[in-house]
């Protein structure tokens, strides 16, 4: 296939410079497979975000050139942004979820964006729910919930319409050990039904969870490893906490 | 229109469901009565010039003073006689003596007029429409010596012209209005994008389109005109009453040919309705045309 042999997602020589300051991201080249389960970790301002955003399609890159799905999008049509939007689930480092709906509505969104007849949406909706511990809670505004259980409405929210990727930040920074394992958990079952999982995260503990996950590693803006020799080869357990 | 208004699934738990801003539909109300007035007074106008310019502008009344009776005769039948062979001139009808006797009985009494008081013999005439009364009243004279030939639109001229400057001004107002409704709602709309900016963010990474996110906007914008337009139509409902109360009072012909027909009050039933569409229309492009600048 295609689109396995050449990566759902590809960037070349991808740089971003936000503004006129120095670039954020440097010379990022790297292929994700379709069905891979990748962890992007790094020192804190490292660009991990920044290089999230050029996944999720929230950003531009300044040079350099990023295929996903098969398709340009450098110089794609803005137009056509919103159904490629649609194929990826984000979880993001400040969980943006809007402040006027309740965690179900906020669950419900990319359903109802996506012209999901509204009896479709409340059993998916309330099992997701119930499945990140929220069950009771569908009527709580954001306001109201604490920052775990808004962190875990936001993961909600992103796997609701069964993304082909799923592009989570820092996922895991606001819960407990047993609910991150939980979560990981989940994003593991989304992996093996065949969506591709990029975690950006600086929590160790997680990264030896996952054995056939790939590490990659950004460090000020670049990838110190673009042969990808020092990447982890799939099945080899890449990182152990002493 | 109803499609503009209707909250579509999908749609409904989007957006917060707050009107565009507080005092904005209080403005369109404001706006929009103004423009029902405006609108009213175009259309009376109208209806004012229509009659005055239809019956009363092409009429003249042309009246025989001769003193001889003989002669007085001589001229009348002649005068007929060309009136009625003349194709200019629409419709002829003399003024009869009892119909004459009557007119003026007011000022001579019961008894004035008897045959030894020569009463004129008078004539009304319409002439068909881009026909000059200046080529007619030369002919007139040229059969009737004694004829005097009174123009009904040169007495209205004056009248006629203020009718006019009133509802120029008026049509300007009602085209005023309809600019100020739309700046109104480019406004509105864009300090609610600005408001609702990080959830417009949101949105599109979810995938929603411009269009979508539109279609909220438009509808708010149209809700809120058709609340302005309604209570705007409902006040200017209430002064048009008022107005019509003391046209009715005062008897006049010019003023009492200035009135609505119930044809004009639908139409201006419709003002609401067409301003809120204009708004969604507004709302829908200033929505798209901001978006378009983002990513
Ligand atoms: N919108 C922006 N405008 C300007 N500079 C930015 C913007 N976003 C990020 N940066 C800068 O880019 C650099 C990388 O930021 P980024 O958020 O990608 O780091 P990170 O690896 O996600 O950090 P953390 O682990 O703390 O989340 C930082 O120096 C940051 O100040
Ligand atoms: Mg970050």
């Amino acid at each position: 296939m295609a689109l396995a042999m050449s990566g759902i997602v590809q960037f070349e020589n991808v740089g971003l410079r936000y503004g006129t300051g120095a670039e954020t991201l440097s010379d990022i080249s790297f292929t994700l497979r379709q069905g891979g389960f990748y962890f992007l970790t790094g020192p804190s301002g490292a660009g991990k975000t920044s290089l999230l955003k050029l996944l999720y399609l929230a950003q531009r890159p300044s040079r350099g050139m990023i295929r996903m799905f098969d398709q340009d999008i450098v110089t794609m049509s803005r137009d056509l942004l919103p159904g490629l939007r649609r194929r990826i689930g984000v979880v993001f480092q400040d969980f943006r979820l809007l402040p006027h709906l309740s965690a179900f509505d906020n669950v419900a969104l990319p359903l109802r964006i996506a012209g999901v007849r509204e009896r479709e949406i409340y059993a998916p909706v309330h099992e997701m729910l119930n499945w990140v511990g929220l069950g009771e809670r569908g009527a709580a505004r954001p306001a109201t919930l604490s920052g775990g259980e808004q962190q875990r409405v936001a993961i909600a929210r992103a796997v609701i319409a069964r993304p082909e990727v799923l592009i989570a930040d820092e996922p895991t920074g606001n819960v407990d050990p047993d609910m991150a394992a939980r979560l990981l958990y989940l994003f593991e079952a989304l992996n093996r039904l065949g969506t591709t999982i990029i975690v950006a995260t600086h929590d160790l503990h997680l990264l030896s969870r996952i054995t056939s996950a790939e590490i990659i590693r950004i460090d000020a803006g670049r990838i110190p490893d673009p042969t990808g020799q020092l990447r982890n080869p799939v099945g080899v357990k890449p990182y152990r906490t002493p | 229109m109803m499609r503009l208004l209707r909250p579509v699934a999908g749609e409904r738990q989007l957006l917060p469901e707050t009107r565009l801003t507080g005092p904005v539909p209080w403005m369109l109300a404001i706006m929009m009565l103004m423009a029902v007035l405006a609108a009213a007074a175009t259309l009376a106008i109208d209806n004012g010039v229509a009659r005055i310019g239809g019956d009363l502008e092409r009429r003249i009344t042309i009246q025989l003073v001769e003193p001889n009776p003989d002669r007085m005769e001589i001229q009348r039948a002649a005068l007929l006689g060309y009136l009625r062979r003349e194709p200019a001139i629409a419709h002829v009808q003399e003024v009869g003596a009892d119909e004459l006797k009557r007119l003026l009985a007011p000022w001579l009494g019961d008894t004035g007029l008897g045959a030894d008081l020569p009463v004129p013999a008078m004539v009304d005439a319409e002439i068909r429409a881009g026909v000059a009364i200046s080529a007619i009243s030369r002919r007139i004279m040229a059969v009737a010596p004694s004829a005097r030939i009174d123009n009904h639109a040169a007495a209205l001229a004056p009248v006629a012209q203020l009718m006019g400057t009133v509802r120029a001004i008026a049509v300007m107002v009602l085209a005023m209005m309809l600019v100020a409704i739309m700046a109104a709602i480019v406004l509105a709309v864009r300090a609610a994008l600005d408001t609702h900016r990080s959830t417009i963010d949101v949105m599109h990474l979810m995938g929603a389109t411009d269009a979508q996110l539109a279609q909220h906007f438009q509808r708010r914008a149209a809700v809120d005109t058709l609340f302005g337009g309604t209570v705007g139509l409902g006040v200017a409902a209430l002064l048009l009453w008022l107005l019509s109360q003391q046209v009715a009072a005062m008897e006049s012909e010019l003023a009492g040919a200035a009135t609505l027909s119930v044809a004009d009050l639908a139409l201006l039933a419709t003002v609401p309705i067409i301003g809120a569409t204009v708004a969604a229309l507004v709302a829908r492009v200033t929505v798209i045309r901001t978006l378009r600048k983002m990513l």
